[in-house]
């Protein structure tokens, strides 16, 4: 399979999935153009251990999770510097939402949706990502996520159950 | 009336993320990946290039030590420089009568 197959095969699903990590048509294009950079330099040293579609979901949800870190980072040195804030931890990752798939009717709760899901930690994000955004089995969400059903079961009891706590909070507010 | 349970107010905001809907990816991103791909070739450089400049540092380093070591050897050979050669004598005469 040559690169050009490759990528109309895949372009779809890895813009897809760097859009429900980032909620951002923009953030999801330059890590999706990122990603099939990463493909195109690795491809002679995939090994066919997994599946060629498992390789690239690996890929851009590393790269998802590389771009929120260096994002983050950028935005706390920037408010440290401007603002002399007494915790840079504090800031938290704001994002302008704009996620072309969300339905107009749906937005604001979809939105509330994806604040708490930001918050969660990002293994608990995976799972829900996977299993209810991009439909996927137990079983391949755990072979994506190199982990046991039972991990991935587990994960996603927790990531509910934090789900629900910061919806609960934020409607409180 | 009966409140829901949590988890279960729980199920129902997360099915509203299965509506969501898959978009297509922007036409323009594979003309900016091949770009991008294309830029970096030229911006790199070729390994024969680097072999290259490599062998023509180390015949000029070995060319640069040989004419070093034979240097040596022949000012060994030939002169022995003498210490007025080094430290220059002075002609200056200072008479104190």
């Amino acid at each position: 399979m040559n690169f050009q197959e490759i990528y109309s095969e895949h372009s779809n699903l890895v813009f897809n999935l760097a859009l429900h990590y980032l909620q951002n048509k923009e953030d999801a294009q330059e890590v999706a153009q990122d990603v099939f950079m990463k493909v195109y330099n690795k491809i002679h040293s995939f090994k066919e251990n997994s599946s060629l579609k498992t390789w690239i979901y690996r890929i851009t949800i590393n790269t998802s999770l590389d771009f929120i870190k260096a994002k983050k980072r950028n935005k706390r040195i920037f408010l440290y510097s401007a603002l002399q804030i007494d915790d840079p931890n504090r800031v938290i990752h704001a994002v302008n939402f704009d996620h072309p798939g969300v339905l107009m009717e749906d937005k604001e709760s979809v939105e509330k949706i994806f604040q708490a899901l930001n918050k969660l930690p990002v293994e608990q994000k995976t799972v829900v990502i996977l299993l209810r955004l991009e439909q996927k089995t137990q079983a391949e969400t755990a072979d994506i996520m190199l982990k046991t059903i039972k991990a991935v079961e587990s994960l996603f009891q927790r990531a509910k159950k934090n789900l629900n706590t910061i919806l609960n909070e934020n409607e409180g507010l | 009336m009966k409140k829901p349970s949590s988890k279960k107010q729980m199920k129902d905001k997360l099915e509203i993320l299965a509506k969501i809907q898959k978009v297509n990816a922007p036409d323009e991103m594979y003309g900016n990946i091949l770009s991008i791909i294309k830029n970096r070739k030229n911006a790199t450089i070729s390994m024969t290039w680097i072999r290259s400049a490599a062998a023509a540092i180390l015949i000029l380093i070995s060319v640069e030590g040989y004419m070093i070591i034979t240097g040596d050897f022949k000012m060994n050979q030939n002169t022995t420089p003498s210490i007025e050669s080094i430290i220059p004598s002075s002609n200056n005469l200072l008479i104190y009568d």
